[in-house]
């Protein structure tokens, strides 16, 4: 559990999985929080495909809660051991979105990835035009790479990607920050 | 530029100036085995870290790449074998791929590269009707660097320490051409 006061990461459970599965079929969080093409997928089907990509030390999937609330769901998957990288996703519900609940959430992951992961870099991708995104993203610390013009069709056009990412010394310097501002 | 050759009974032959691409048959294999467990190219070929892969784990790859319909190909210039390259990683939604190529360390330097990607771009977006084709790069392999763009590529960026090769890390340069962008280079 990685907790931050009234903010938990916690293992997923079954009783997550039809609320994954309504942010999943619901057309405007799927644009967001999933790259693969949007599917009439069955509840039956559904159900198949999450128990073939379960929670791993290489894929580790998360619900979010505010108060005991589920709110969303966070990972830190696609961990190179070699380059000891691993990126961040996360899906807030509708209605969820604004509340400084993403970027806690993310806080958490990256800090987890460095100090419990031993990570070197942690990244993430997203659409260009996610602005309220890309500004969490920017307050955790996150800096963009790159611009991939182009990459993505969404709803009817092609959108450009972007890369992010954060370096454990980055990380590192923003703990400080952080502390300084607390005993000062 | 580029042509294709498609006889009865024959295999898929995609020509280019100096090159050929053509299916990977079972007698080039010894050779990609070598090519491959070169270190200065272990990274363009696979995403694991280099381990003393045995020759029979090597066809297995292929064969997996074979089922998964990537479309790798052996480069042969005059005859002889002196490379592999593939588009691989279709998005059929987002209708793009990714390119990557590796040459025998004695034949790097000829052109060779620069024309078979050449040919590839040509594959990738007039036969496989592509909007977009992505790489990524060493930021360390210049010459490289240095043939993508010359062949019409831009640079969209660099995932920073992104790979670890030869006891330190790097950045990798990512590099795509849009299907726009090539039909104006013709």
């Amino acid at each position: 559990m990685l907790v931050d006061g009234d903010l938990t990461l916690r293992p997923v459970t079954e009783e997550d999985l039809p609320a994954r599965y309504a942010w999943t079929v619901d057309a405007q969080t799927h644009l967001i929080a999933d790259s693969r093409p949007l599917l009439p997928i069955t509840w039956e089907r559904y159900l198949e495909r999450s128990a073939g990509r379960p929670s791993s030390p290489d894929n580790e999937l998360y619900t979010i809660e505010v108060d005991g609330r589920r709110v969303g769901h966070c990972q830190l998957t696609l961990f190179d051991h070699l380059a000891r990288s691993a990126m961040v996703g996360i899906t807030l519900a509708p209605g969820e979105r604004g509340r400084h609940v993403g970027r806690r959430s993310v806080r958490l992951l990256v800090d987890h990835g460095f100090r419990d992961r031993g990570l070197h870099r942690v990244w993430l991708g997203t659409s260009s035009d996610n602005i309220a995104g890309q500004r969490a993203d920017r307050a955790v610390g996150f800096v963009q790479e790159t611009l991939e013009r182009e990459q993505s069709w969404v709803d009817g056009r092609y959108v450009d990607e972007m890369r992010m990412s954060i370096l454990r010394h980055e990380w590192d310097a923003v703990q400080t920050r952080a502390s300084a501002d607390a005993d000062g | 530029m580029s042509g294709t050759r498609y006889k009865r009974g024959q295999a898929l032959m995609l020509t280019g100036e100096l090159v050929t691409l053509r299916p990977v048959t079972t007698a080039d294999l010894p050779l990609l085995y070598d090519l491959m467990r070169d270190p200065a190219t272990w990274l363009s070929a696979s995403d694991k870290p280099l381990w003393p892969i045995p020759f029979a784990a090597f066809k297995e790859m292929y064969a997996k790449r074979a089922a998964d319909e990537e479309a790798e190909f052996s480069i042969e210039a005059d005859g002889v074998l002196v490379g592999r390259c593939a588009l691989f990683g279709f998005d059929v939604l987002s209708r793009n791929a990714t390119l990557g190529i590796s040459l025998i360390e004695q034949q790097r330097g000829k052109g060779y590269g620069r024309d078979a990607v050449g040919v590839l771009l040509d594959y990738g977006f007039n036969k496989r009707n592509l909007h977009r084709i992505h790489l990524d790069v060493l930021a360390g392999n210049t010459p490289a660097i240095r043939s993508y763009l010359s062949s019409g590529f831009v640079e969209e960026g660099r995932l920073r320490d992104a790979a670890y090769v030869a006891g330190g890390f790097d950045d990798l340069v990512v590099m795509s051409m849009l299907r726009t962008e090539w039909l104006a280079r013709l």
